[in-house]
């Protein structure tokens, strides 16, 4: 049963890399020279019942291993602190949030990986031509713009000097709507420039990383042999070649997701989108210290979750683990 | 099968690589050509360039006749239907012939479907699966994967599948390079036991000319490029006339013959971008003369059915 | 005696040849000429700052938020400093972020791949275990975490980046040294005697290097990149001219509603001609040192 196997390994290899990272996550601010009960408790903002609340729940009086145990026990409650900023207790906030993150992330993600491998597939197949030269020139340039300067220059061309899209939030604020379907257009229409900025810086990537990968896997034998078969071309690339290429790819997409994140945390704060990646932000602008240590650890979380499921992918589409004994 | 003066270059950044430069060869039909040569001279571009599989750097030139049709000038949908179906190949290397990530019967399947788009699912299997045993392999093992076959059954596999739309002709390029020697018997005797039953023209390419013995009735040798020696297997082997022939020859130790020293040919075949004017032999053979540096001998027949392009045959 | 200089004096003359051999290939590469005369440009610009810029950056030496003109040509900024000189000094922000973090990525991840390729057994699997747990910390969240407890500053950036990003290249490390293990010249060192150190760094050492020097000059670009992320975000030294700075307080002091373009739109563009000078540098670099073997196609 190599996939059962596979995935249970894969499994136990995310919690320790969680308790690794929660342990130096739980580290780092006790190595300042500030206590931790100033960093996470003591703020003029926080009412003094809540304050008094936190310092029991945490441990924040009691010496370090009591902290380190009471950290985990709050984390499996969803106890995350209190934050100074919005003053409600981190884990409301990041739930209020993190839907709108998904919405961005996901439905640009899910473009940008699909357009992503179908340019680089007929990059590859096309290798050397002036199509290839020209698409393979145009990605290295548009992977190199950084996130959050394209989210800019968008902004002022498409929200200022033509004011077309809205150049800032997911929905208009302070508006009700007098239907879903009103509510959901208003939405798509604030959701367009940051999808579109995080699409086209990645879409680039995507391609350049596919066409290497493709041009790999055509050069294989098997492909030769497909052709000789007398096979036509779209269904060697396709059903042959690109089934090949995407061992590798799941592989790099579970990689990539640090990448992910930080593009969502660039491309919230350019366009003011209500996500998580904005909240990391305000955090740290406002040395809001629970918030930011909250932020983290969700957006750990996703990274793992997200790095296991393209790895368990991985196991169901390559026959070698699938069938391993 | 005719080839005429078949020449094959590839367009490098470093050059124009003549990889054949006038190859003619004859395969008549139900006969057995064993095309041999060191690595490097050709021969696995005549099995490419007759089934027109080469990278896009690369020109034909000249004529190769299946039934009088000439395929150097079809275009790719024409070559796609006489591909598989006409001729097949077996590649050098078949542990890479398929596909890893498919089943090893479904592939065979494909090449069948490919071809016959009327039939049945069912009876494409059923022929796979006849197909499979023919050549030896369990046909339960269709299930597999190619990681989970033997080389030895891997080979067989290829060999099946290449088997699967009753070619005419199978180009067999190194069927046996990279097994053991008791597979590779097994494999050679696989091949022949095909050849009679199902009556196939084959063209075997080989760098050992102790193969051809075994199952070719013609030979036809190539050194960069060129035939240089061809005639009928027992011609060639009891009566050797072209230099690297008998190097070729000489190289094979006899279980037999008393122990002596390897008469290997020192020196390296020539850089084909830019080959001489002379024989391109000449660098290399111990009975060289002058006349062989100015002009390339052409091929000549020295004894019924017997080709050399020497001038001291 | 004489031995070791004569074998010295062949090693340079055959370094010489190589090189030579190397920048003719390179020449043929339009898209790596493209990008090393943009690299050119900009190590100049970072050279030759203090000649070439208009003003002093630090200064306030006109109106704030002047529109690009004559004066200053791509106008001023919140504090009425000179946004042109700004960005000619924000040349070497990026350039030093970027190599030194490029450069300590590629040393502690050489470092590892090496010892865990070559010795195996239990020193590789830890040592790879530990990889695997960098490779997948989340970078940017983690890097902000460090500048807030640490404090803004352009060094913490280039400490976080060396921190994380060394996996990587810990990985393709370890698997070229696994292959490079069972080449038989290394059996024969080990057959002389060759200590281990001595094998690590004399024999497998300088077949590795065409891709640590790929590796750091990808990575520069990359360092480059986030350091005008983080800078961006307000994470970088406010008092340092980084390119991701200005642009911050351009996000943060209003550029786009008073429609200052020159103040946010030439220290995108040099990040990003930077950053694909490098990326087109590597490319090229790769395509030569790394051939691929391939079949275009039919």
């Amino acid at each position: 049963m190599g996939v059962t196997s596979f995935i249970l390994k894969k499994a136990v290899i995310m919690l320790v890399t969680f308790y690794v990272i929660s342990t130096v996550i739980f580290i780092i601010p006790r190595l300042t020279p500030i206590e931790p009960k100033t960093l996470f408790a003591d703020n003029p903002r926080i009412p003094e019942s809540i304050r008094v609340k936190l310092i029991e729940s945490f441990g924040l009086n009691k010496p370090m291993l009591d902290q380190y145990a009471s950290f985990y026990v709050n984390l499996f409650r969803g106890n995350l602190g209190y934050s100074f900023l919005y003053r409600d207790p981190v884990s409301t906030i990041l739930m209020t949030r993190l839907p709108w993150t998904i919405l961005l992330v996901g439905s640009s993600t899910v473009i940008f990986i699909l357009v992503g491998i179908i340019v680089g597939v007929f990059q590859a197949s096309r290798y050397g031509s002036k199509f290839d030269v020209a698409t393979l020139v145009g990605s290295l340039v548009a992977s190199s713009f950084p996130f959050f300067w394209v989210g800019m220059i968008f902004v002022y061309l498409f929200a200022f000097v033509i004011p077309i899209f809205p150049s800032y939030g997911a929905t208009a604020p302070g508006v009700t709507f007098t239907s879903p379907f009103s509510m959901i257009e208003d939405m798509l229409w604030h959701l367009m420039l940051p999808a579109i900025t995080i699409v086209i810086v990645n879409i680039s990537r995507y391609s350049f990383y596919l066409r290497n990968i493709m041009v790999g896997v055509l050069s294989e034998d098997y492909i030769l042999t497909a052709k000789a078969k007398g096979l036509d071309e779209n269904k060697i690339l396709f059903k042959h070649g690109l089934r090949n290429a995407m061992l590798p790819t799941m592989t790099m997409i579970a990689m990539d997701f640090g990448f992910i994140v930080a593009g969502a945390i660039f491309v919230e704060t350019v366009f003011s989108y209500p996500g998580v990646g904005l909240l990391a932000y305000e955090a740290i602008l406002n040395a809001d210290y629970p918030l930011m240590n909250g932020v983290f650890i969700l957006l750990t979380v996703v990274i793992l979750a997200a790095n296991f499921t393209a790895e368990a992918f991985y196991s169901v589409l390559d026959p070698r683990i699938r069938k391993a004994k | 099968m005719e080839i005429k003066d078949l020449r094959t270059s590839y367009f490098t950044p470093d050059g124009t690589v003549r990889a054949i430069d006038g190859v003619s060869l004859r395969l008549e039909k139900g006969h057995a050509l064993g095309l041999v040569g060191e690595s490097g001279c050709g021969k696995t571009t005549v099995a490419l360039s007759s089934l027109k599989l080469l990278p896009s750097n690369a020109r034909i030139e000249g004529e190769i006749t299946l039934d009088g049709e000439n395929l150097v000038i079809k275009t790719d949908e024409e070559m796609n239907r006489i591909r598989w179906k006409r001729i097949s190949l077996v590649f050098q290397g078949a542990m890479n012939a398929l596909n890893p990530v498919f089943k090893v019967g479904d592939q065979i399947v494909e090449a069948i479907t490919t071809h016959n788009r009327s039939i049945p699912k069912s009876h494409a299997v059923e022929r796979m699966r006849e197909l499979l045993e023919l050549v030896g392999v369990d046909p339960s093992r269709a299930q597999d994967f190619p990681h989970e076959f033997s080389g030895g059954m891997k080979q067989r596999a290829v060999i099946a599948m290449a088997l699967s739309c009753d070619p005419d002709i199978l180009i067999a390029d190194e069927p046996t390079t990279a097994l053991d020697v008791i597979t590779q018997a097994r494999i050679l005797e696989l091949i022949r036991d095909l050849q009679t039953k199902l009556g196939l023209s084959l063209i075997v390419i080989t760098h050992d000319l102790s193969l051809p013995a075994e199952i070719c009735t013609e030979i036809a040798i190539m050194y960069a490029g060129k035939i240089v020696e061809s005639g009928s297997t027992s011609s060639i082997y009891s009566d050797p006339m072209h230099p690297y022939t008998k190097a070729l020859l000489g190289a094979f130790p006899s279980i037999l013959g008393p122990i002596r020293k390897m008469d290997t040919l020192p020196g390296f075949p020539p850089d084909l971008r830019s080959p001489s004017l002379g024989c391109r032999l000449y660098p290399r053979c111990p009975i060289a003369e002058d006349q062989c540096k100015e002009k390339e001998p052409e091929l000549v027949e020295v004894k019924p059915g017997h080709y050399v392009a020497c001038y001291k045959a | 005696m004489s031995n070791k200089k004569n074998e010295g004096l062949g090693r340079i003359r055959h370094l010489r040849e190589q090189t030579s051999d190397f920048w003719r290939t390179y020449r043929r590469s339009k898209l790596g000429l493209a990008g090393l005369a943009m690299l050119f440009f900009f190590v100049g610009m970072a050279l030759a700052a203090p000649l070439i810029a208009p003003y002093d950056p630090w200064s306030r030496v006109g109106p704030p938020f002047a529109p690009p003109s004559s004066r200053y040509i791509f106008g001023t900024n919140d504090a009425g400093m000179d946004i042109l000189s700004e960005l000619i000094y924000g040349t070497r922000t990026s350039l030093i972020v970027g190599v030194s973090a490029a450069l300590i990525v590629s040393a502690i991840g050489t470092l590892v791949g090496l010892v865990a390729g070559y010795f195996g057994g239990v020193v590789e699997t830890t040592l790879m275990r530990i990889t695997d747990i960098f490779l997948l910390f989340p970078d940017l969240p983690f890097i902000m975490i460090l500048t807030l407890y640490l404090g803004p500053s352009v060094w913490n950036i280039v400490l976080a980046i060396g921190i994380l990003w060394w996996s990587g290249t810990a990985r393709v490390i370890r698997s070229m040294v696994l292959t490079i293990k069972e080449e038989p010249y290394i059996e024969a060192a080990k057959a002389i005697g060759a200590g281990n150190r001595h094998i690590m760094l004399s024999e497998i050492l300088p077949h590795v290097f065409p891709v640590i020097i790929v590796g750091v000059i990808r990575f520069t670009g990359f360092g480059i990149l986030y350091e005008a992320g983080l800078s961006f975000l307000g994470l970088g030294d406010p008092t340092a001219k980084s390119w991701g700075t200005i642009l911050h307080y351009a996000q943060t002091r209003g550029a786009f509603v008073r429609g200052l373009w020159g103040w946010f739109i030439p220290p995108g563009a040099c990040i990003s001609l930077t950053i694909i000078s490098f990326t087109l540098i590597s490319f090229s670099l790769d395509r030569i040192l790394n051939p691929k073997m391939r079949r275009p196609g039919r």
